[in-house]
């Protein structure tokens, strides 16, 4: 084939002012598989809502298969031979593997479903992709690897010819990962045209013929692997060499959060955390799917847990919060031992968590700003039984300044906002000056939320720390995140820590390989975790 | 749409304004305010006697009772619940009203207090079963709907009537020249929008129906409240139920509030109260009230044929709410 | 059995009347379907066996289970079925028609000997009696006829409103000298419903042509009564006579224009009601302006529900029974005391 199979043109697309995507260039011929790299936030999955129809492009074109489009709406990309796999997968658990391939295109003989036939076509698809399930089989008890199989059989059927894979090792063992590689080895030379989305070089290394990486919504760099080395591109996902918030952050906070090149100021702080008064610690914490864990963080100290998807940094923090049962161990705050069984109760022993599923956990979008950002504080403000408005307000004011909200409007609906800015609402819950507390959880603190906002929540959750000395365990999957923020990093694989990155260790290229290294091993038991 | 950019801006605004409106402002918020006032000036134009004092003394009396159950019935769905059982459980007040008072001879006030605890038991059951056993809403207050109607009509098979004198005060006096029903509905309305705005139960509620999970996880007690509005909601039928006794002087176990409870649900809905919880305003349930009593009233007072007169009903019904939803978008 | 202060004599002769044309009616209806007098034992297999069977059982459906009269109707038939060492069953409706259905399909599979019922929907229960018969069931129909049933108990609704509506005529016509304004609460959305109203309506205006019909309002329940009887009031506030399809609709208009500051004894107000209900009855005791109602006495359906099927189940001829409806008005303590004793 002559003609790219994809070819996006001068693609952009802003929200509520901020850019996320600026004028993307991205072509993919049939039969080769390229790379899409970035942070989170530099665009990525804008890149492929736009491709897959979810949000219409403000200006730039789509061509796929020689056809050009303005914008698609769901429906026409999947005509258009588009198929998305995310990394939160789309098949329905209560249904069969064939009848999830066939979903919303069943086959029918006199007005029913022709499950025969169905089958028949399905087992054939799978057998194209290699899964070891049978049409039958009930997708909800297969393993994840196996679960993504499906995803891409289902995209087969619709004949695709354009295939975008967003993380689609994010939440697989190692073995799986190998696995899918191989199908997508395949599949590059069945034609078409593949999409890989990931942070994992050493994939980027095996699979991908040509690589671009965006960074704050352009693209930064376009390349063939082979004319790169893996240095040369973590330097240009982090961007510039220099250490990134020194720019935005002034405070001498800032300072010591240190990103790649802060390696003095991070001894420093690997140094001090020694000697900090132990103001969180987990003694052999287990619960479903994780544990034991030793976790410690002292006061005025920021720990990161970083992990693959399903590694079980997500239930660490939420066992830590109450809002799963511990089945072991022991939770102290200070030298209390308080081990909650529900959220209130953590609360009560001053441990918070901003959950990372801001819609589904944190957020009340049709509720004001102030209601969203003060809820816990309503009752402790108020007197006799009555709201103190004039409180309210005013610990409002102090705590959007604190955090820069913007716009400051105590009034407007929190679905208003941006993302960020509903992420310091969040926050501001936990940290304004009539409600804080010793220890706080952050799981996933900036998902979804623009690059100039990520700094400032930087900042405000340096300077808790600093200034008040908040205990702050965070987890994330972003290697960029862990460095900016964090001042030591427990590695988090199957469920266990394995791993801990302090001071000058502490880098995105060590992170990256520390996940590597720790994948291999665990495989086999990370199965189940997701 | 509406109803979430209804929400949040009441939710702020202290209670006696967000009941007063304020000018042209809350017509914007609540597009049912244009439709009411429509209805009001065909109603006067085509009878002629729509406003006459006469009349709307009338269509306040009834709307009273109705007020009465709306607005913690709005509580209860804003914090996403709902409470199908009320039409039963204000034959219940009634019925242990009259009882007391014309069976037992018992004072008015053992009479009402006698009703309120009923309320307030069917009210506690309905929240045990909702809100702590986390049974479905919807079936379980059908279901009790269903079963309190039977416990009230084996407890009292006859029509109980001849409540004395001392009774029919609660319906019957008026309190500077307004019907003791209306005194105790604007109590109601105005106690559910301070509630509303001025208490922080009244913001649980609605963080409690818009993201139950996000208020679990903020530390707040989502049980207690919704019970709470259960129970007020169980006491507020009840109250309905001995003030319906006391002005009709005889309460019936198998007809009493029959089909009640839909027609509060219809106020409260038409009053831009989400189904979905999480948005809505005392004030706006002030006008579903006041839709649905001025409507039935004018079309009595045109003589409307029976069937024709559902029809216009059912007509007018759907027009108001689609002129609800639709009307601030084609005015912006 | 009535005494009424209102003329006696004509209106039961045309009760007799009417209700023999009702008779007559039914058996022309009998005839027109299943051949001549006799037929009725040869289109019902059932009949020919009839002659000496006794009862153990008999099933009373009576679909309005939100009636006060349902409670007092189950009571005394119990009691009266007690006598005759019959058990008496019971549905339960609600007042809904598919349920009704429902239930009398299962009576019939399982057989119950004798089923007393009140259809909601004569014409949909036509196939369910005719079943009835074919199993060898005995069907009595209450409240009107079918063309399969081995014997009914009826009531003429028609008479009992127009007994009520010559009742208020003629008050008019002596109390306000035939001018004057009356509201109708009526119903129109079950047969029985309908007959009532029209009985009523046609009775008053026939005999009151001077008086203006101002309202004719859809009520059977009090509240209801009330809110309608209110409204009608804002706008004609000299309104004199309520008559009521249902003694609850009737009482929630007494309510209504006692509010409006209508004295309880007011001399030139006129309402009236049907049923014979306790607050009512009361009421017109009491010496009120609620004046008159046109009632059952429960005593006498419950007699006939156990009467009529075992008449039909020891071969009598002409089974079937009418219930007399008379007016009890102010004067009629002893009557009023009778029915207030049966309906506790």
């Amino acid at each position: 084939m002559t003609d790219p199979n994809l070819r996006i043109r001068g693609l952009s697309k802003s929200f509520g002012g901020v850019r996320a995507l600026d004028g993307v260039d991205l072509t993919v011929p049939a039969g080769q598989v390229h790379a899409l790299l970035g942070h989170n936030g530099a665009g990525k999955s804008t890149l492929i809502k736009c491709l897959g129809g979810a949000f219409p492009p403000d200006a730039g074109t789509i061509e796929v298969g020689g056809i050009s489009h303005a914008r698609l709406s769901p429906r026409e990309s999947i005509a258009a031979g588009v198929a998305i796999i995310f990394q939160s997968l789309s098949v329905v658990d209560s249904l069969t593997v064939a009848e999830n391939i066939f979903l919303g295109q069943e086959w029918t003989r006199y007005g029913t479903v022709h499950r025969r036939a169905q089958e028949e076509v399905a087992a054939g698809l799978l057998e194209r992709v290699a899964a070891s399930c049978s049409p039958r089989d009930r997708v909800g008890e297969l393993p994840m690897g196996q679960r993504q199989l499906v995803e891409i059989a289902k995209a087969l059927s619709r004949s695709a010819s354009v295939l975008v894979l967003d993380e689609p090792t994010a939440a697989l063992s190692g073995a799986e990962s190998g696995a899918l590689a191989e199908r997508v080895e395949d599949l590059r030379t069945q034609g078409l045209a593949i999409v890989y989305v990931t942070h994992l070089l050493a994939e980027v290394e095996r699979l991908a013929d040509a690589v671009t990486v965006l960074r704050d919504g352009r693209v930064a760099h376009h390349s063939t692997v082979s004319g790169c080395t893996r240095s040369e591109l973590v330097d240009v996902i982090v961007g510039r060499p220099e250490p990134v918030p020194n720019g935005s952050a002034e405070d001498g906070t800032a300072d010591s959060l240190g990103t790649t090149g802060g390696t003095v100021a991070g001894t420093a702080i690997g140094a001090t955390a020694v000697s900090r008064a132990p103001r969180l610690t987990a003694d052999g914490l287990r619960g479903p799917g994780f544990g034991p864990v030793e976790i410690g963080v002292g006061e005025g100290e920021i720990v990161g847990l970083y992990g693959l998807i399903g590694s079980g940094r997500t239930r660490i923090l939420e066992t830590l919060f109450g809002g799963r049962r511990a089945s072991g161990g022991t939770v102290r705050v200070g030298e209390r031992v308080v081990t909650p069984a529900r959220p209130a109760d953590a609360l009560a022993a001053g441990i918070a968590l901003v959950p990372a599923d801001r819609r589904r956990q944190g957020l009340f979008p049709v509720l004001s700003a102030q209601d969203n950002a003060l809820l816990p504080t309503i009752r402790p403000l108020a007197r006799y039984g009555l709201r103190a408005l004039g409180a309210e307000r005013r610990v409002f004011d102090a705590m959007s300044q604190a955090v820069g909200l913007s716009p400051a409007r105590p009034r407007l609906p929190a679905a208003a906002f941006s993302g960020g800015n509903q992420q310091k609402l969040v926050l501001g819950r936990w940290i304004n000056e009539a409600r804080s507390v010793d220890v706080l959880l952050l799981d996933e603190p900036t998902q979804g939320v623009d690059v100039g906002a990520r700094q400032e929540i930087y900042q405000v959750v340096s300077a808790l720390a600093e200034q008040r000395g908040t205990a702050v365990l965070f987890a994330s999957s972003d290697p960029e995140e862990v460095v900016a923020l964090a001042h030591r990093c427990l590695i988090v694989s199957a469920g266990r820590v394995v791993g801990e990155l302090n001071g000058a260790e502490l880098t995105e290229a060590a992170l990256l390989s520390a996940v590597h290294d720790a994948d291999d091993p665990a495989s086999t038991t990370s199965e189940g975790a997701a | 749409m509406t109803t979430a950019t209804t929400a949040p801006t009441n939710r702020l605004t202290p209670g006696p304004r967000a009941l007063a409106g304020g000018g042209l402002n809350s017509v914007r918020r609540n597009p049912l305010l244009v439709v009411l006032a429509l209805m009001v000036l065909v109603f006067q134009l085509t009878t002629g006697s729509f406003l006459d004092p006469g009349n709307l003394r009338g269509i306040a009396i009834d709307a009273a009772t109705l007020a009465i159950v709306a607005v913690p019935l709005a509580l209860l769905v804003i914090s996403g619940y709902l409470d199908l059982s009320v039409g039963s459980t204000l034959a219940v007040g009634g019925l242990v009203a009259g009882w007391f008072a014309g069976q037992q001879h018992q004072s008015p006030v053992v009479a009402v207090l006698g009703a309120l605890a009923a309320g307030a038991a069917v009210g506690a059951v309905n929240g045990i079963l909702c809100c702590y056993l986390g049974l479905s809403a919807f079936i379980v207050t059908l279901g009790m709907l269903t079963a309190v109607r039977g416990l009230a009509q084996q407890l009292f098979p006859l029509p109980l009537s001849s409540f004395g004198s001392g009774f029919a005060w609660l319906g019957g006096s008026r309190i500077a020249g307004i019907d003791a029903p209306v005194v105790i509905a604007v109590l109601v309305l105005v106690a559910g929008a301070l509630f509303l705005a001025l208490t922080p139960a009244g913001r649980h509620v609605f963080a409690i129906g818009v993201n139950r999970e996000a208020a679990y996880l903020s530390g707040i007690n989502i049980r207690r409240t919704p019970f709470a509005l259960f129970v007020v909601t169980g006491v507020a039928a009840a109250l309905a139920g001995a003030i319906k006794a006391s002005v009709l002087d005889s309460v019936v176990a198998g007809t009493s509030g029959a089909g009640f409870e839909l027609t509060v649900l219809t106020a409260v809905l038409l009053g831009g109260v989400a189904l979905t919880g999480g948005s809505g305003s005392v004030f706006g349930v002030l006008l579903g009230v006041l839709f649905l009593g001025c409507l039935q009233n004018g079309l009595t007072l045109l003589s409307v044929p029976t069937f024709w007169q559902q029809m216009a009903q059912g007509t007018a019904l759907v027009a108001g709410a689609a002129l609800a939803y639709f009307g601030p978008r084609l005015t912006r | 059995m009535t005494r009424t202060p209102y003329p006696s004599p004509a209106t039961r002769r045309q009760f007799l009347a009417l209700s023999g044309g009702v008779l007559a009616a039914t058996g022309l209806a009998a005839a027109g379907c299943s051949a001549p007098d006799d037929g009725a034992s040869t289109a019902d297999p059932a009949g020919a066996s009839a002659g000496s069977r006794t009862l153990t059982r008999i099933g009373l459906d009576y679909p309005f289970t939100q009636l006060p009269l349902y409670s007092t109707l189950v009571k005394l038939s119990t009691a009266a079925a007690k006598k005759h060492d019959v058990s008496l069953l019971t549905t339960s409706d609600a007042s809904n028609p598919d349920t009704q259905a429902t239930n009398l399909a299962t009576w019939v599979t399982q057989k119950i000997p004798a089923i007393v019922s009140f259809p909601m929907v004569f014409e949909a229960t036509e196939a369910t009696a005719k079943r009835a018969l074919d199993a060898g069931l005995i069907w009595v129909t209450y409240g009107g006829s079918l063309e399969h049933q081995s014997a009914d108990i009826q009531f003429s609704f028609l008479e009992g409103g127009t007994l009520l509506g010559e009742a208020a005529a003629k008050w008019a016509n002596e109390e306000l000298g035939g001018k004057g304004k009356i509201a109708f609460l009526t119903d129109s959305t079950i047969q029985l419903g309908r007959e009532r109203t029209k009985g009523m309506i046609d009775a008053f205006t026939k005999n009151a042509p001077g008086v203006d019909v101002v309202a004719r309002e859809q009520a059977i329940d009090p509240d209801t009564g009330l809110s309608k009887s209110r409204a009608v009031l804002a706008k004609h506030p000299d309104l004199n006579l309520i008559l009521g399809v249902t003694d609850a609709a009737a009482y929630g208009g007494f309510k209504a224009l006692q509010q409006t500051g209508r004295k309880a004894t007011d001399a030139k107000t006129f309402v009236g009601g049907q049923d014979g209900a306790a607050p009512s009855l009361l009421a017109v005791k009491k010496g009120t302006f609620y004046r008159a109602s046109a009632a059952l006495a429960p005593k006498d359906i419950a007699n006939a529900v156990v009467d009529v099927p075992l008449a039909v189940a020891a071969g009598k001829a002409n089974p079937s029974v009418q219930v007399p409806i008379t007016l009890v008005g102010r004067g009629d303590t002893a009557r009023i005391d009778d029915l207030l004793a049966q309906n506790s």
